[in-house]
């Protein structure tokens, strides 16, 4: 009978260590060890342009592209997925989206079936910046470019246009039920510095303070850097993963994207993360969006886009989206 | 159940459970700093 209860114990000191990590960390792994499962983090069959019941800004445009233009290709960052499937919704000729084996689908590991000579491709930051660099790309819209990937462009000999063309709010977040909904700017960086280690050191309850962060390169780590000023923590602290965690995102991917109930966007300053408080400036930390392309790209109808962009019908489309554009 | 016989149930018992526990440390290594910030802190528990 002893021997049992020793097998047994020992048995269950090996479950219920699991049963701890399991609880408290794998559980919240929302996806794999591999990088290219983070990039595919956007639902991008919600905005396939031309297809009924896409969620796009269909506010019609007086600049129209036909089958025989040469039709600039366009690649994104996730979270502006809905804005340039929009422009294609509304400027390009239906069936210049294509997919390989013909219908679309995102049910592999590297992302969705976008076929090569389609007008509409999704590689994310860092892929996407990189076909832009290399001209497969034509128009990129993205958060501004990190250092690394200016510095990877003039490697290779390429200047590049960046033209702002809408704006975003970078917002942080915390589980619903942190009883934290407002930070201020320095309390944020001295988290993100390694400064401020507890919740409650910031108003919160006693429990430690998690902040996670983003792959290097993606558009949410460069706003994030830029923020930060270059002081900042480098990787995500073991130490601490056990704690509360913070996060940071683009407004409009967090809220309208993802939209995940279980998540809350923070003030900053005592100012809320909303269209009304970017537009006015009242919320700290708004940042433009961008359109990337070659400054030697010879297609006439890129500059045509990007010009519409920023005339009050690419405005207005920018707003419909969700974003906040330039000048309305 | 004879000494001999109890040993080796241990000893299997520990080697899966090391087992078990390794490659669950070893997947959380992997996984955690690149998994998505947004679901890891939705899935937070609060009491």
């Amino acid at each position: 009978m002893k021997k049992k209860l020793i097998l047994l114990a020992t048995a269950l000191i090996f479950v219920a260590f699991n049963a701890f990590l399991y609880v408290n960390v794998t559980r919240k792994l929302g996806n794999n060890y591999s990088t290219s499962s983070q990039l595919k983090m956007v639902d991008v069959g919600r905005y396939l342009p031309f297809e009924d019941g896409s969620e796009l800004a269909r506010t019609g445009s007086s600049l129209h592209f036909s089958e025989t233009d040469d039709l600039p290709v366009l690649d994104g960052a996730a979270a502006l997925v809905p804005v340039y499937a929009s422009v294609i919704d509304n400027i390009y000729p239906s069936g210049c989206v294509t997919y390989e084996g013909g219908a679309f689908s995102d049910d592999n590991l590297y992302g969705e079936n976008f076929a090569k000579d389609s007008a509409m491709q999704y590689q994310n930051t860092i892929r996407g910046f990189d076909a832009t660099v290399d001209g497969s790309v034509d128009l990129f819209f993205t958060a501004y470019p990190s250092k690394e990937q200016l510095e990877s462009a003039a490697e290779k000999g390429v200047e590049l246009n960046i033209v702002p063309v809408g704006m975003e709010a970078f917002v942080f977040f915390v589980n619903t039920k942190n009883p934290v909904d407002d930070l201020s700017i320095d309390e944020i960086r001295g988290i993100y510095r390694g400064e401020i280690k507890n919740w409650n050191e910031v108003g919160g309850i006693n429990r430690t303070i998690n902040p996670l962060l983003r792959i290097k390169g993606s558009g949410s780590q460069t706003m994030m850097e830029k923020f930060m000023e270059g002081d900042m923590i480098e990787k995500r602290e073991p130490s601490s993963v056990f704690g509360a965690s913070i996060g940071y995102s683009f407004r409009y991917y967090l809220s309208g994207m993802v939209a995940n109930s279980d998540v809350k966007m923070l003030c900053v300053n005592g100012v809320y993360p909303d269209a009304d408080n970017i537009k006015n400036g009242s919320y700290p930390i708004s940042a433009n969006f961008y359109v990337v392309y070659r400054k030697d790209n010879s297609n006439e109808n890129v500059i045509k886009l990007v010009d519409w962009l920023l005339s009050d019908e690419g405005q207005t489309m920018i707003e419909k989206c969700g974003y906040v554009g330039l000048h309305m | 159940m004879s000494d001999r016989k109890f040993l080796r149930v241990l000893l299997g018992i520990v080697i899966a459970g090391l087992l078990l526990s390794i490659c669950h440390v070893i997947y959380i290594i992997l996984a955690y700093p690149n998994s998505s910030i947004i679901y890891y802190i939705s899935k937070e528990l609060w009491l």
